[in-house]
């Protein structure tokens, strides 16, 4: 194990991380061993009563994991941790050629609008729509109305007439709402 | 979505073999000794939840990355294990844990200033452990040990920083205060970062505290606050269930409620207390108490504060007390008079005043509201996307959430397709045909009740045997009251048969046709007592009937409403769901209920200027209405069978309160004031002028006999005269002296 070691996260790596996710230092060793003592192998389901009762829990954990893949390493974990990173005003003025960081608002919404599009086809169709309905409002409504509350969604946000909600149309919908914000999570330092 | 997550320092121990390379940040060989009770704590914890958090056993994996596998299955339980075992739910299990996040914590503000490149940093222990001596003695440290290098942190800060620190942990408050004690007291290991001396620090920390305390009393204030805003759960559970329209109802008692306080305490306060402080003499023995007078507010009542005669018309609490039998003038200590009839005035049109800008406040307020609510485009994608709070945890605001958020949805969609739907010409015709029939017989229902009261009415007054029961009184009250239930059940079946689209116009026009019946019952009763009482009261305390009058119908009011909920609701709810075996329970009348209170709340407004404790009546009835209604609702009734976004019905019940009932009542007591002191005057006047015409008819009597005896006079003197003439006469043959007769003719 003690020579493995030192393989695990080297600097150059955390550099790496750092400039991608832009958290600091002590957290992204923080996120490490977090990371590294959860892996214990492989114990089948997890029952956990918090995010039971959250029924869009599974979504999130399920964006945790990239497209068709079982696992997923430090590198994603921090990725996707990053997009909950608070907007901080010294970073509103940073470089504007530079790629955009990954918890701009932009990339909150991308990031939102992939827990509602299930198949990663970048739209929400109908289906989809439906599938999260009915997991926020439970068993008392029923199907067809279920239907009509998504099609007048999909009908408030459509522009392009594809019965389907595009990111650029989420966004647009979603523009008065204060996304960076409700996105955030204040990890210690 | 915004939930703070807390990430603690947590290594796994791994039996580790001493390399002879220097160790890395991630060799698990260095741990530090804390951390391994942390990680028994967890594992135990863990296997009680049912999770197995092994050791890791660092093997070679194979590949030189870390991964977390994802069996097979639809849920993910390495990433639930890594949100399962966030700080966020595990702090408060394990101390060592929080400890040692502050020992990372302590390094980062401390470094905070100047942050080290990495390359600087030799590879040799993590960064938050490389300051200390690391004792790779494998025993377990104790506590107190933990607590000294926390301590030792603390102490290399500035006095804000720490104390700003030490506010974040999340530790007990006795932990905190210990740790604050221990890091205080030794000066001298204090370096760098010292600004001016003892005193400074002293008066730091005094404002520091003063800071933290009234911080702490804010939010104190404000969770209080927020605590005893009444039926919170309530009426969320309401809203849930029942969606807004039914809601709006309870909020409108809510309102009534304050209204009644905010005027009941202006009269409290300047009528009735210093009247019960200053007792006047009662008239006659006080009659014994039946438990009639609390229904017909006569009997014992009589002579109490409830009630306008009992109320001095002198001034009271004078500096100089009554003296008696002439005797010299006793001066009483703490004198300032306390003038009430003046006060009586003042203290009620004050009260209507205030309630006045406080309706007209609370209207357009609430109309501003409803303008906003629902205007913003796209309201259902931000529902459907944004409207789910992601930090509950608790299964009850779960379910309490899901409900709300489906029945706004139900609301928002039912209010769209109400926009789309199409009306043919003839369907319009049609319905306006039906409409038209069903307003003219809901009129001529309203009339009919006018005229029906108004009769019954003057039939009481003109039967004199049945005045002297008591129980009598409670006959005129009995019977407007079951003409007031009756009639809008009436109106509700004519309703039931004409169509309506929109649920909301229904409501509506359900309240204009109740309003209608509403004013033409009060309308009467009101001329029933300033028309026709007042004359035939002549001479007694009518103010004091027509307080009591208000009284009954306000009791008898609540008592009727009560058995209506009784059997209104609960008993067609049994015969609905045993006999005609519907499986729909009835749904609430809103319309029928909300001008209830408002018939109720125009009662009190009526009958304040005569019984300055009427809106404690009415606030203990309407307190007993929001439990039995609530009560029968959550049994007997069910949703609205079509949803509807009820943003405009505050405004509409407000507005209703406002223009028909307040104003009608002030208007009424406006008359009132007019009668009971105006009429005094014109009386006066009216016995001045009688006096008047007397004295004339004197005057003129009097002249008429001062002319009739001057004439008398003179006719006696002529009388005499001539008798002298002819005397004089007889004797011309003897010269008379002429002078006689020119004497007699001086005078």
């Amino acid at each position: 194990m003690g020579s493995r070691a030192s393989t695990l996260l080297r600097d150059e790596e955390l550099e790496e991380i750092k400039k991608e996710t832009g958290f600091s230092h002590s957290q992204i060793t923080r996120l490490y061993s977090r990371f590294t003592s959860l892996d214990k192998g492989e114990n089948g389901t997890l029952r956990i009563p918090e995010l039971a009762i959250n029924p869009l829990g599974d979504r999130i954990i399920n964006a945790f994991f990239p497209e068709g893949e079982d696992q997923v390493n430090f590198r994603g974990f921090m990725r996707t941790l990053a997009h909950f990173r608070p907007i901080e005003d010294n970073e509103k003025s940073k470089d504007v050629n530079g790629p955009e960081p990954l918890n701009s608002r932009s990339n909150k919404l991308h990031f939102a609008f992939r827990l509602y599009d299930l198949d990663k086809d970048e739209k929400i169709s109908r289906d989809e729509l439906l599938q999260v309905l009915r997991m926020m409002v439970g068993v008392n409504i029923s199907d067809e109305q279920l239907g009509s509350i998504a099609d007048r969604t999909i009908q408030e946000a459509d522009q392009d007439g594809d019965s389907a909600i595009s990111f650029t149309e989420f966004v647009k919908v979603l523009e008065k709402v204060d996304v960076e914000q409700k996105m955030s999570i204040r990890f210690l330092h | 979505m915004a939930q703070p997550l807390a990430f603690i320092l947590d290594v796994p121990e791994t039996p580790g073999d001493q390399g002879s390379q220097e160790p890395s940040p991630y060799d698990e060989s260095e741990v530090h000794d804390s951390f391994h009770q942390l990680i028994q704590e967890q594992s135990q914890w863990a296997a009680q939840e049912g999770l197995e958090l092994q050791q890791r056993e660092q093997e070679a994996t194979g590949s030189g990355q870390q991964t977390l596998r994802r069996p097979e299955g639809t849920q993910s339980t390495a990433t639930l294990r890594i949100l399962a075992s966030m700080p966020s739910r595990t702090i408060g299990r394990s101390r060592g844990a929080i400890i040692s996040q502050y020992y990372s914590r302590t390094v980062q503000l401390r470094r905070r200033s100047s942050r080290p490149l990495l390359g600087n940093f030799v590879l040799s222990a993590r960064p938050s452990l490389r300051l200390y001596d690391l004792e790779l003695d494998p025993t377990a440290r104790e506590e107190e040990e933990k607590q000294s290098l926390l301590v030792k942190e603390l102490q290399s800060l500035a006095v804000a920083q720490r104390d700003h620190m030490l506010r974040g942990m999340p530790l007990s408050l006795a932990e905190k205060r210990s740790l604050r004690e221990k890091s205080r007291t030794p000066r001298g290991k204090w370096r760098g970062q010292q600004g001016s001396g003892g005193v400074c620090s002293c008066c730091g920390r005094l404002r520091y505290a003063c800071v933290l305390a009234l911080h702490s009393l804010g939010l104190a204030l404000l969770s209080g606050l927020q605590a005893l805003t009444p039926w919170r759960y309530a009426l969320k559970r309401i809203g849930g269930q029942f969606g807004s329209s039914v809601l709006s109802y309870f909020l409108f008692l809510k309102t009534l409620l304050a209204f009644n306080a905010l005027l009941q305490l202006l009269l409290v306060a300047f009528i009735v207390g210093p009247q019960v402080a200053f007792p006047p003499a009662l008239p006659g023995p006080a009659p014994i108490c039946t438990g009639l007078e609390l229904l017909t507010g006569a009997g014992c009542f009589t002579h109490t504060v409830m009630f306008y005669g009992h109320y001095s018309n002198a001034t009271l609490n004078q500096p100089c007390g009554s003296p008696l039998d002439g005797s010299q003038c006793t001066p009483r200590a703490g004198g300032l008079p306390y003038n009430m009839p003046l006060a009586y005035l003042y203290t009620v049109g004050a009260g209507f005043f205030i309630t006045c800008i406080t309706l007209v406040y609370s209207m357009a307020h609430s109309f501003g509201e409803s303008y906003r609510v629902g205007s913003t485009s796209g309201i259902h994608a931000i529902t459907v996307f944004c409207s789910w709070d992601y930090k509950v945890t608790q299964k009850r605001a779960s379910r309490l959430q899901q409900d709300n958020i489906r029945t706004r949805l139900k609301e928002l969609l039912a209010e769209w397709q109400l926009r789309q739907s199409p009306r043919s010409v003839c369907g319009r015709l049609r319905q306006a045909a039906a409409l038209g029939l069903a307003w003219l017989l809901c009129l001529g229902t309203a009339l009919g009740c006018a005229v029906a009261i108004h009769v019954f009415s003057e039939f009481l007054i003109q039967s004199p045997e049945a005045a002297g029961q008591e129980a009598a009184l409670l006959v005129l009250p009995l019977v407007v009251g079951l003409l007031n239930l009756g009639a809008p059940y009436l109106c509700r079946v004519l309703a039931a048969l004409e169509p309506h689209d929109s649920p909301v116009l229904e409501v509506y026009v359900a309240i204009c046709r109740n309003l209608i019946l509403k004013l033409a019952i009060l309308g009467t009763l009101c001329y029933h007592w300033l028309g026709r009482r007042v004359a035939v009261l002549q001479g007694q305390c009518w103010e004091d009937f027509v307080g009591q009058e208000l009284y009954r119908f306000l009791v008898m009011d609540f008592v009727l409403m009560l058995l209506d909920t009784l059997f209104g609701e609960l008993v067609w709810r049994i015969i609905s769901e045993k006999k005609l075996k519907r499986r729909r329970k009835p749904e609430f009348d809103i319309a029928r209920n909300v001008l209830e209170l408002i018939y109720g709340q125009t009662l009190t407004w009526l009958g304040v200027l005569f019984s300055p404790l009427l809106p404690a009546v009415q606030i203990i009835k309407l307190l007993l209405v929001f439990y039995v209604k609530k009560t029968s609702l959550l049994a007997n009734c069910q949703a609205p069978r079509r949803p509807w976004l009820a943003s405009h019905m505050s405004t509409i019940f407000l507005t209703l309160l406002c223009f028909p009932a307040f104003l009608g009542a002030a208007i009424f007591l406006c008359y009132a004031v007019w009668q009971a002191v105006i009429y005094l005057n014109i009386q006066v006047v009216r016995g001045q002028r009688r006096v008047i015409c007397l004295l004339k008819e004197q005057i003129s009597n009097e002249g008429e006999d001062k002319i009739f005896l001057i004439n008398k006079l003179h006719s006696i003197y002529e009388r005499k005269e001539r008798e002298e003439r002819s005397r004089v006469g007889t004797t011309e043959e003897t010269a008379a002296p002429p002078t006689l007769l020119t004497d007699e003719r001086d005078d």
